[in-house]
């Protein structure tokens, strides 16, 4: 049953991606995701984890089910009130992807010098905090093409923070960073949830996950995708936990 | 071509009327670009082509008793036809590729997906600038090489060419009328159209791969040119017919 407070629901989603054809790349995947909460989906490559990010974004079309937000469907939305959904979110896509003939600090307020009425002055201030707070100031003129995947990736979350989302879409970001801005994106990451209630859906290896993300750390619920359906889903330790044992 | 043209129209409207800032610093750099830079060449061209057209026909039409319409002949030849069709050459071959080139590649390393996932409608952010700063910089660089070429060309052609030397200039700038004008801006108003939507519309229309990029840059080139071509034609013939 799809409950009516969720934030985000997935009612049985199918996904077929026209590079691989006849083959359903996300098959029935039905979820809940609450208002605040925090959810990974982890799994092998090529499961479909970026396309069901994606397909929250509304970037890509279901070709099955639907995907509501706060109760409306996605797919009726205008392209007006999609524009404005998006302007809620912030996305950081895989590999760090910039706007090349753009600098780090453009690149981060990108977003705010389009959609806001806020001054220069003002839009500066907000991209110089979050360039200072993910350690990026000295790169604040630098073109993307030039840096590490790790600080472009960084830069794209400054760019995704800086609007102040609802929703955070965080697709592998965390397998390439290095163990101190690791932790420098947790703790900070922690510290917006508790301020203002950010959903956010990160996607992670499984590596990557039993590897390197601390245990115990920021992820409220675990969902683990294989061949395009969810095959475990729960709390983070006890998901980890089934995960290692698996794996023996 | 007319059908995008309209969705850029629209979407500019809606974004404009939703109070998003105008992309000015991409506008600005395609004028830099395709008008700023393109002015060696334009001058080039303009001196090559005015000296060439003037010195030909002041040599030729007193042959055949025609020198009365030496003056006239070189505005319709240049004026009308040559010179904003040399234009347009220049710039599909100089920005209405890389224009491809460039949103191709955007398109390939993702940067369009970023943009549509942070609610920037493409048509106002990418095209718009495109389009206004190419049909500034073809207009800008028509003037410009209409008049390099009748003053440059008559200097060249009247001091170094013998012939020539009976022309006076007065005559060849009384012999400029209005509509000379208005055909040429036009048809520069035109083919800047013409080139940025093109160009535009293949660049956006690449998928999968970098092999497909210089298809789509050669089919954008290719396009403009048999647009800009028909368009010329078009003009010359039915909306401004040239008069002696």
């Amino acid at each position: 049953m799809i409950e009516a407070t969720s934030y985000l629901q997935m009612d049985r989603i199918s996904y077929q991606t026209p590079i691989i054809s006849g083959a359903l790349l996300l098959n029935n995947i039905s979820l809940n995701i609450a208002s605040g909460e925090f959810l990974a989906f982890t799994g092998d490559d090529l499961t479909g984890k970026t396309s069901l990010l994606k397909l929250c974004a509304g970037l890509l079309e279901p070709t099955g089910g639907c995907i509501r937000i706060r109760g409306k469907q996605l797919s009726g939305f205008s392209y007006r009130e999609l524009q404005l959904f998006r302007q809620k979110i912030g996305f950081v896509l895989q590999n760090g992807v910039l706007i090349n003939n753009l600098s780090l600090k453009e690149n981060i307020t990108l977003p705010l010098r389009y959609h806001s009425r806020l001054s220069d002055d003002s839009i500066n201030r907000s991209a110089e905090k979050y360039l200072e707070l993910l350690n990026l100031t000295g790169y604040a003129n630098e073109r993307p093409a030039e840096l590490s995947l790790e600080t472009r990736l960084l830069t794209g979350l400054a760019r995704a923070l800086i609007v102040e989302p609802e929703l955070l879409l965080l697709d592998e970001i965390f397998s390439s960073l290095s163990r101190d801005n690791l932790w420098l994106v947790i703790n900070h990451l922690k510290e917006i949830k508790a301020e203002r209630r950010l959903t956010c859906l990160a996607t992670t290896g499984l590596a990557d996950l039993l590897s390197s993300f601390p245990e115990g750390q920021l992820i409220d619920r675990l969902v683990v995708i294989e061949s395009g359906q969810v095959i475990e889903e729960g709390a983070t330790q006890s998901v980890r936990m089934n995960l290692l044992k698996k794996q023996g | 071509m007319l059908l995008r043209t309209y969705l850029v129209l629209k979407s500019s409207l809606a974004e404009r009327r939703h109070q998003k800032r105008l992309p000015l610093k991409t506008t600005s750099f395609q004028i830099f670009f395709t008008g700023i830079q393109a002015l060696p060449i334009i001058i080039l061209a303009g001196l090559v082509l005015g000296t060439a057209v003037i010195a030909e026909l002041a040599t030729i039409l007193p042959t055949f008793g025609a020198s009365q319409y030496i003056e006239r002949l070189s505005i319709i030849v240049l004026v009308r036809e040559l010179i904003p069709v040399i234009t347009a050459l220049i710039i599909i071959g100089r920005s209405g590729s890389a224009m491809a080139t460039e949103l191709g590649n955007m398109k390939l390393n993702r940067e369009i997906e970023l943009l549509d996932s942070l609610g920037i409608n493409l048509d106002y952010f990418l095209v718009l600038p495109r389009l206004i700063g190419t049909v500034v910089s073809t207009v800008c660089l028509t003037v410009i090489f209409i008049t390099v070429a009748l003053v440059g060309g008559f200097l060249i052609a009247k001091n170094f060419v013998p012939a020539s030397n009976t022309l006076i200039f007065n005559q060849l700038i009384s012999a400029l009328n209005y509509d000379d004008i208005i055909v040429s801006l036009l048809k520069a108003g035109l083919f800047g159209w013409v080139i940025s939507i093109i160009n535009c519309i293949q660049g956006l229309a690449v998928r999968k791969s970098f092999t497909e990029v210089p298809q789509v840059t050669t089919r954008g080139v290719m396009n403009s040119i048999i647009f800009c071509f028909i368009f010329s034609v078009f003009i010359s013939l039915y909306v401004f017919p040239a008069y002696l």
